[in-house]
């Protein structure tokens, strides 16, 4: 929705009914894992998340 | 040393990021390159899907895909609300459309069988064809034959298209004719024969985007005709004109 659609993060989470935060962080668990398999990335390089 | 989340970095390759913290992000990239390279990563993957996908946003929904699970009565309401509205705006406008009767169904389907024969065919190299124009009276005796009614093969020439040759295809109602032609380039185009299913009538020329494939068809008495090819519908339209004009002299 958000890459082909173009919504925005609250367009995406009025549509699924869903918190904004848990859009956001499906998307970047769900494009690192495109990123890696269109890389090839074995086991996945670990991502750092600095709070 | 600026912090960047995950989130950040997936709002900024988004555009959805307030320009102050844009500014953060870009700053942090400039300093850690693998970060720079995993937001280009994703950008990269967004033109990707846009490329891969954009086609089928314009597609319709599936019927199957719109019957939504049962949710919570207030959704219930509103869906039955709609539905009503729905069924009352479209007993309103049916009056509007006089080719509703019977004629959109099978005309789409004619359309999309023809394009379907037609992307089937058309790439073939070395049988493209069942029987080659050089046999055109046999080709067009035997699908004459075959489809019940004395057929004719248009002639393109004059428009650069010469006949390739014909088959026999099954269609939905029974045979199916198939013709194909090629300009000088290569370029082909084809013409789909079909008989149809109910009372014999006439429909305007209709135009139906299906993919790559251009296609104009019409329904003329018994039989259905679409003309398929991968070109502007301008130039489509052109050949359909001729092609309806020599079937109907």
């Amino acid at each position: 929705m958000v890459s082909i659609e173009d919504m925005t993060y609250e367009e995406v989470s009025r549509a699924l009914d869903i918190p904004t935060g848990t859009v956001m962080s499906r998307l970047s668990r769900g494009r690192e894992r495109l990123r890696q398999a269109l890389n090839g990335v074995q086991g996945g390089a670990p991502l750092k998340v600095v709070k | 040393m600026t912090s960047l989340t995950d989130s950040d970095l997936h709002a900024y390759v988004d555009g959805v990021m307030p320009e102050a913290d844009r500014a953060r992000v870009e700053a942090h990239l400039a300093g850690h390159p693998e970060d720079a390279e995993r937001a280009r990563s994703y950008r990269d993957i967004g033109v990707a899907l846009h490329a891969g996908f954009d086609a089928v946003l314009d597609e319709e929904i599936p019927q199957r895909l719109l019957a939504r699970p049962e949710r919570p009565w207030r959704r219930f309401g509103v869906a039955a609300g709609l539905i009503l509205v729905g069924a009352l705006a479209g007993w309103f406008v049916r009056g509007y459309f006089p080719g509703a009767n019977g004629v959109v169904g099978p005309g789409v389907d004619l359309a999309r069988q023809a394009a379907l024969a037609h992307a089937v065919f058309t790439p073939e190299v070395r049988h493209p064809v069942e029987v080659a124009a050089d046999q055109e009276d046999h080709l067009v005796r035997w699908l004459s034959r075959k489809m019940g009614t004395k057929l004719t093969c248009p002639k393109l020439g004059s428009l650069g298209y010469e006949l390739v040759g014909g088959r026999l295809l099954s269609g939905p109602n029974g045979p199916v004719a198939h013709f194909m032609f090629q300009d000088a380039r290569g370029a082909r185009l084809t013409l789909y024969v079909s008989t149809q299913r109910g009372e014999p009538r006439e429909t305007a020329f209709r135009f139906s985007q299906e993919g790559k494939v251009a296609v104009f068809y019409w329904i003329d008495g018994r039989y259905g005709y679409a003309l398929s090819g991968e070109i502007g519908r301008e130039a489509l339209l052109t050949v359909a004109i001729s092609v309806y004009k020599q079937l109907n002299p």
